[in-house]
């Protein structure tokens, strides 16, 4: 069930959700910095908060769908997703990548995912 | 009575006496001794207040460049620069003499390095060049700090060719350790992210290809564990099965070429930016401190 569930999670997006907006996001904020998916906060609300926090990279993996989804698109963001849950989303996968001040992640944002710009990777 | 009268008359005699006690705000004295003394939280308000009531005075510049110092070493990069700045088109303005010109070159000197720890390296190489203009004999310490900064400016940009050829044309000694290190780095072939992807082709060979063997052999079970199910769930006839397996195994087929292209990109990112670090801590930047001024200003 745990391995199901952050993937029934990002189907089920594809499909049917739709970025939250509100009159904040699109006049003050210029569309918003960071849009959020329902499905997303209800994972994270409901799934997570039971399941535990178990997610060995910093963003988390569900933050990190919702930035990749909303920076590049629901499919770019899939693929991103996807790649990180399933294939790297593993304590043998940590040396790869730099231990942050906290001691308990990994960094691993967004910008350094997306193959289309590569200054990302260097940032 | 008589010792009231005595003790009146010691009192009124102390009252009446024009004593002195507090502190001479003369002098520059308390504010350069902070400043060499490192407490910057003091030593601005002392400067700015020695500057305030003697702004014409002959020591105000050096007293100026030691508070923009003072003001870059407690984070205010933007008042620093402002400050020296307008210390050196103040300069300009004056008649040169040999303690002006000198006093010049070291306030644009941390202009440079002001630039150089705001990572604004195209400031900083204008302004060398500037530097270069203005000083033509510029003191020793000055100059191979200036180079070291230049040089440590391309590696952060990953400019090995300029940082080797500022090396070449430098005239540092004992740099031969930084010219092996950057050497290889000139003409290195990264791994290609397009053949990383198209290795991808059979899963998880793009991952190998980029040196994640774990990540490689994981994507391939993956792979054969969906095509498998997929296989067997047409095979029992259960073809809705069988066809949300495939969906399922066609989108993490996909991921897994975009990881293999993934993949290549963080380990050629990963490689550089390691070699960048180690190089980077090897190469000494110069303080923001008074170099050549120490005489001038007795220190």
């Amino acid at each position: 069930m745990r391995f199901l569930a952050p993937y029934l999670l990002l189907f089920l997006l594809v499909g049917f959700s739709a970025p939250a907006e509100n009159a904040y996001e699109v006049l003050v904020s210029e569309g918003g910095e960071k849009e959020t998916y329902p499905l997303i906060t209800l994972y994270q609300q409901v799934i997570s908060r039971h399941d535990g926090p178990r997610c060995l990279f910093y963003p988390t993996c569900s933050e990190f769908c919702n930035q990749a989804f909303s920076q590049h698109g629901v499919f770019w963001g899939a693929l991103m997703t996807l790649d990180r849950l399933f294939y790297r989303e593993r304590p043998g996968s940590m040396k790869y990548y730099r231990l942050l001040d906290d001691e308990e992640r990994y960094d691993d944002p967004v910008e350094h995912n997306y193959i289309f710009e590569k200054a990302g990777y260097y940032r | 009575m008589k010792v009231i009268v005595w003790i009146l008359v010691v009192t009124i005699t102390l009252i009446a006496l024009p004593l002195r006690m507090e502190c001479s705000d003369e002098g520059p004295e308390y504010g350069i001794y902070l400043f060499r003394q490192g407490k910057d939280e003091l030593a601005i308000p002392e400067l700015e207040r020695t500057l305030y009531y003697h702004e014409s005075a002959p020591d105000a510049p050096y007293l100026k460049l030691l508070l923009g110092l003072s003001y870059a070493r407690s984070g205010q990069y933007g008042s620093a620069l402002s400050l020296l700045s307008a210390l050196v088109e103040e300069l300009e303005d004056t008649p040169h003499g040999i303690r002006k010109e000198k006093l010049s070159c070291e306030t644009t000197f941390h202009i440079l390095n002001i630039y150089f720890r705001q990572k604004r390296f195209t400031d900083f190489y204008y302004g060398r060049e500037q530097l270069a203009l203005r000083c033509p004999e510029l003191d020793t310490a000055l100059a191979s700090s200036v180079q070291y900064m230049s040089i440590a400016g391309h590696i952060y940009t990953f400019d090995w060719k300029a940082a080797l050829g500022e090396l070449e044309m430098s005239p540092l000694q004992s740099t031969d350790f930084l010219k092996e290190q950057i050497e290889p780095l000139v003409g290195y072939r990264s791994k290609s992210p397009v053949l990383g992807g198209i290795l991808s082709i059979i899963p998880g060979l793009g991952h190998v290809y980029a040196g994640r063997f774990g990540d490689g052999i994981r994507s391939l079970l993956i792979n054969i564990a969906f095509v498998s199910l997929s296989y067997f769930s047409f095979k029992e006839d259960m073809p809705a099965l069988g066809a949300v397996f495939g969906v399922i195994e066609a989108s993490l087929y996909a991921a897994n070429i975009y990881g293999g292209v993934n993949a290549v990109n963080q380990e050629n990112a990963r490689f550089f930016i390691e070699k960048r670090e180690s190089i980077l801590k090897q190469i000494p930047v110069p303080p923001l401190d008074i170099i050549t001024l120490r005489k001038e200003l007795d220190f």
